[in-house]
C-alpha cells in the first residue's frame, strides 16, 4: 500500500514536473526576447553623419527585439561610465555601445581597460576590451553615407576608385558586443555600374 | 524466481494511472498535431490573402505607369511630329506635370539615335545606347511595355527608378518612323505598396524581375553588407502555390506571385518556427490544462480505488479474524453501494453462524447435562432394588433390629443422595455417604468384610462428584470380595496427592487382570449387573467430562493381593457459582 502511495506520488510528481517544464520553456523563449535591452551612446556634438550607423544599430535591435536606451554626452568622466554601467546592468541590459567615445569619455590617466563596455571607435581600441572599427587604410576612406557628388565622380570616371567604410554594417556588427574589425571596400566605375552596393547609397 | 503475490491494490492504480497518461500524453499530441495542421493551414490562408491583396496593388501600379506610358505615346509621340518644335515644348510640358512619377523621359531612333529626352536626362551616345537592356527590349517586344532594372539616381537625393520603354512609331518630318521611349519611373511609389507588408525576418516580402534580380528587399542594406543572404529565391522560383521548406533549423513557408505581364514576381516569407512560438502560449496553457487533467484524474482514480479496496480489505481482515476463532469481530460497514452490503451481509452471516455455534453448544452443555443425570441414574436402582430387598428380607426374617438400622443408614444414605438436587457436594458428605453405602453392605453380606476409612480432614471441605466413591466401593465389594468368606477388607484413603486429592478404595480380594481392568475402563459395557465395571467407568467419564481428561480414575491390582481404585480430582472449594 504505501509502495502504491510512493510510486502514485511520484507519477504526479513526474506529470506536475513535465507540465511546470514545458510551460516553462514555452513561455521562456519571449520572456527573453521581451527583457532583451541595450544601451548606447552617442556622442552629442559629432560632426560625422552618424546616420548609416544608427541605421545598423536600429535595424540589428529591430531584428533582434532589443530595446534600445540611446543616451547623447558632450563629456563622460570615468566615473560617470561606471555609473551609467551600474545603472543599465539593474534594467537587464545585455551591454553598452560606446559610439566615438573618444569626443566625450574622459580617457584613464592610469591606462584602464573597459571590460564591459563595447566602443565603435577610431581612436580608443586600446582603451577598451571590446571595440568595434575600420581596418586603417593608407588612402582615404569615405564612410557611409557618401555624398553623391563623390559617387558621381567614381561613376563618370572622375576617380578611379574610392575606399568604401560601410558604416551601417559597423552599427549592426557593433551589437554584438564582440570585437570586430571591418576592411573598406573599393567602389570603381564597374562596381557603381553594376549597383552592387546601391542600397547603401540610397536615401 | 519468487513467486510473489500481486496485489490489485498495486496492480489496477498503476494500470490506470499509466492508461490515464497514455491518453493524456495522446491527447496531447493529436491536440499539437491538429493545432499545428490548423495553424499551418490558417498561416496559408492568410499569407495567401495578403499576397493577393499586395499583387492587386503591384499590378494597379504597373498599370498607373503602363496609363502614364501609353498616354505620353498617343497623346504627345503619335500627335506631333518630332522634328517640329510643338513636340519638344508637348514632351517637357508632360514630364513637368508628371515629376512626382516620373524623373525622366526619352525617346530614340531605332538605331538608338537621340531624337528627344528631358532636361534632366544627360546625354548618351547611341551606341551605348543600344547596349542598354531597355532598348534592347523594347526593340525585340514591339507590342509590350518592358520593364526594365532598378537604377540608383545620383541626383542629389540618391533614389531609384525603373527604366521603362515601349516600341513607338513617331512622326518625322511626316512620316511614320519606329523608336524607342524611355521613362524614367520612380520606384517610390512600388517601394511604398511593399513597404506597408510587415517586413521583419520572421515575415517578409521581396519583388524580384524578369532576371530574378533584386527589385525590392527590406533588409537589402544587410544583404549588401553580407549581414543577410536571401536563400529563399530558387525555391520561391520553383514552387507554384506555395512551397514549405526548412532552412537553418527553421521552417519557411514561401508563396509567390507574378505580377500581371511584367515577369516580375513578388515572393512573400514567413517563419512557421515564429508562428509557432506565437502560438506557444496557447499550446501550454491546452498543454498544462490537459497535464492538470491528467493529474486530477490519477488522483481520482486512487481515492475510488481506495475507497473502493480499503472495505475490502477491511473485510478481508475481519474474515481472516472470524476464520481465526474470533467469532466477535464485526465488518465495518462503510464503502460504496455494493460493498457495504458486502460488510454488511457477512455480518448478518456472522451473526446468524455465531447463533449457531451457540446453540451447538448448549446443546452440547444440554447433553453432557443430560449425560450426567443418566449416569446418576444407573446408580440408585440397583443399589436401592437391593437393600430394599435386604431390608424385606430381614423384616420376614424378623431381624427388626437390623432391618431399622438398615433404614436408617439407606435415610442417611438417599439424603446425601439428593443433596438439594447439587452434582458437586463436599468430601465430607461424599465421605459419609460412601460410609453409609458400606455399612448397609456389611449389614446385607452379614460382616462378610471390614472397613476402614482413613482421610486428611483438611481436604473434606474441597468438592467432589456427587456418588463417586460408591460404585468402586459397589465394585470392590462386589468384584473383590466375591469368593472370599471372612478376612475381607476395604479401605478408603483420602489423602494429598501431588497438590490433588486422592481418593483410594482399596480391597484385599481375589484381584483382577490387566484385561479386565482394560474391559471395565475401556469397553462399553451395557450390562448393568452388579460389579460389571459401568459404575465405575460413568464415574470416571463424569469426573473427565468435569475437570477434564487428566484427572478421573486409575485401577491397580495384583491377583491374590487386592484392587486398588484411585480418583484423582482437583482440590475445588465451594462457592456461590457451584451446583
Amino acid at each position: 500500500m504505501r509502495q502504491s502511495r510512493k510510486k502514485h506520488a511520484v507519477l504526479i510528481l513526474l506529470l506536475l514536473l513535465i507540465a511546470l517544464v514545458s510551460t516553462g520553456l514555452m513561455t521562456k523563449h519571449s520572456k527573453i526576447e521581451k527583457r532583451s535591452r541595450m544601451t548606447v551612446v552617442f556622442p552629442k556634438n559629432e560632426p560625422e553623419d552618424l546616420s548609416a550607423l544608427q541605421d545598423g544599430i536600429r535595424d540589428y535591435a529591430y531584428d533582434h527585439q532589443v530595446k534600445l536606451d540611446v543616451w547623447y554626452k558632450e563629456q563622460m568622466s570615468a566615473e560617470e561610465l561606471k555609473k551609467l554601467i551600474k545603472e543599465e546592468k539593474k534594467n537587464n541590459s545585455k551591454g553598452v555601445v560606446l559610439v566615438y567615445p573618444e569626443n566625450y569619455l574622459e580617457k584613464q590617466a592610469d591606462g584602464y581597460v573597459y571590460k564591459d563596455v563595447l566602443a565603435v571607435t577610431d581612436r580608443m581600441q586600446k582603451e577598451f576590451k571590446y571595440y568595434a572599427s575600420f581596418a586603417e587604410s593608407k588612402e582615404k576612406a569615405y564612410r557611409l553615407p557618401v555624398k553623391t557628388s563623390v559617387l558621381e565622380q567614381v561613376k563618370n570616371g572622375k576617380k578611379k576608385e574610392i575606399l568604401l567604410e560601410n558604416t551601417y554594417k559597423l552599427g549592426y556588427e557593433s551589437m554584438k558586443m564582440k570585437t570586430i574589425t571591418l576592411k573598406p571596400v573599393k567602389l570603381d566605375r564597374e562596381t557603381m555600374e553594376s549597383g552592387k552596393y546601391d542600397a547603401l547609397f540610397a536615401g | 524466481m519468487k513467486n510473489r503475490k500481486i496485489s490489485i491494490r498495486l496492480v489496477f492504480p498503476v494500470v490506470m494511472s499509466a492508461s490515464i497518461a497514455v491518453c493524456i500524453i495522446s491527447c496531447m499530441l493529436l491536440f499539437s498535431y491538429y493545432f499545428s495542421t490548423y495553424f499551418q493551414k490558417d498561416a496559408i490562408e492568410k499569407t495567401g490573402k495578403q499576397k493577393n491583396a499586395l499583387a492587386q496593388s503591384l499590378e494597379k501600379e504597373i498599370d498607373n505607369m503602363n496609363d502614364l506610358t501609353n498616354s505620353i505615346y498617343y497623346q504627345e509621340i503619335k500627335e506631333y511630329d518630332v522634328s517640329g518644335r510643338l513636340f519638344s515644348e508637348e514632351m517637357q510640358q508632360r514630364i513637368n506635370r508628371e515629376t512626382d512619377t516620373i524623373y525622366a523621359a526619352a525617346l530614340y531612333d531605332a538605331n538608338g539615335r537621340d531624337l528627344w529626352h528631358s532636361e534632366n536626362l544627360e546625354n548618351m551616345q547611341k551606341e551605348e545606347i543600344r547596349e542598354t537592356t531597355w532598348f534592347r527590349q523594347a526593340k525585340e517586344n514591339i507590342e509590350t511595355i518592358n520593364y526594365g532594372q532598378k537604377k540608383l539616381l545620383l541626383n542629389g537625393e540618391s533614389c531609384y527608378i525603373y527604366e521603362i520603354s515601349r516600341y513607338v512609331e513617331y512622326i518625322d518630318h511626316g512620316s511614320m518612323k519606329s523608336g524607342v521611349l524611355l521613362l524614367d519611373y520612380y520606384t517610390d511609389s512600388m517601394d511604398s505598396v511593399l513597404q506597408h507588408y510587415k517586413n521583419q525576418k520572421s515575415a517578409y516580402c521581396y519583388l524580384l524581375d524578369a532576371d530574378n534580380q533584386l527589385l525590392y528587399h527590406p533588409f537589402e542594406k544587410q544583404i549588401v553588407s553580407g549581414l543577410y543572404e536571401e536563400k529563399t529565391i530558387k525555391v520561391a522560383l520553383a514552387s507554384k502555390n506555395y512551397k514549405i521548406y526548412r532552412a537553418d533549423g527553421e521552417r519557411w513557408m514561401l508563396m509567390r506571385q507574378q505580377i500581371g505581364y511584367t515577369g516580375w514576381n513578388v515572393v512573400l516569407v514567413s517563419s512557421m518556427s515564429s508562428l509557432d512560438l506565437e502560438n506557444r502560449n496557447l499550446y501550454s496553457v491546452a498543454w498544462f490544462t490537459l497535464l492538470l487533467v491528467g493529474v486530477i484524474l490519477i488522483f481520482l482514480d486512487i481515492l475510488l480505488f481506495r475507497s473502493f479496496t480499503n472495505p475490502v480489505y477491511r473485510l478481508l481482515r475481519t474474515m481472516q479474524e472470524f476464520g481465526k476463532g474470533n467469532y466477535e469481530v464485526k465488518a465495518e460497514e462503510e464503502g460504496i453501494g455494493e460493498l457495504k452490503n458486502l460488510s454488511a451481509h457477512f455480518n448478518i452471516m456472522a451473526d446468524k453462524l455465531q447463533k449457531q455455534m451457540e446453540e451447538i453448544r448448549e446443546n452440547e452443555r444440554e447433553k453432557q447435562k443430560m449425560e450426567k443425570k443418566l449416569l446418576q441414574s444407573q446408580i440408585n436402582p440397583h443399589f436401592l432394588y437391593n437393600t430394599l430387598d435386604s431390608i424385606i428380607w430381614m423384616i420376614r426374617s424378623e431381624e427388626y433390629e437390623g432391618a431399622g438400622e438398615m433404614v436408617s443408614l439407606l435415610a442417611k444414605f438417599f439424603r446425601t443422595s439428593l443433596s438439594q438436587g447439587k452434582d458437586m457436594i463436599p468430601l465430607e458428605k461424599e465421605l459419609e455417604h460412601a460410609t453409609s453405602y458400606l455399612a448397609i453392605q456389611n449389614i446385607r453380606f452379614k460382616d462378610k468384610f471390614e472397613f476402614k476409612v482413613k482421610a486428611d480432614p483438611a481436604l473434606l471441605k474441597y468438592l467432589c462428584p456427587k456418588l463417586s466413591i460408591q460404585p468402586l466401593l459397589e465394585n470392590a465389594i462386589y468384584h473383590g470380595m466375591e469368593g472370599m468368606y471372612e478376612d475381607g477388607e476395604i479401605e478408603i484413603h483420602i489423602y494429598d496427592k501431588d497438590g490433588n486429592i486422592g481418593i483410594d478404595v482399596a480391597d484385599n480380594g481375589l484381584g483382577m487382570t490387566q484385561e479386565k481392568i482394560d474391559y471395565i475402563m475401556h469397553n462399553k459395557v451395557v450390562s448393568s449387573k452388579r460389579g460389571s465395571g459401568i459404575g465405575v467407568r460413568n464415574v470416571n467419564e463424569r469426573i473427565q467430562l468435569i475437570y477434564g481428561e487428566e484427572y478421573g480414575i486409575t485401577i491397580t491390582s495384583e491377583l491374590d493381593e487386592g484392587t486398588t481404585a484411585t480418583i484423582t480430582i482437583p482440590k475445588m472449594e465451594e462457592t456461590d457459582e457451584t451446583e
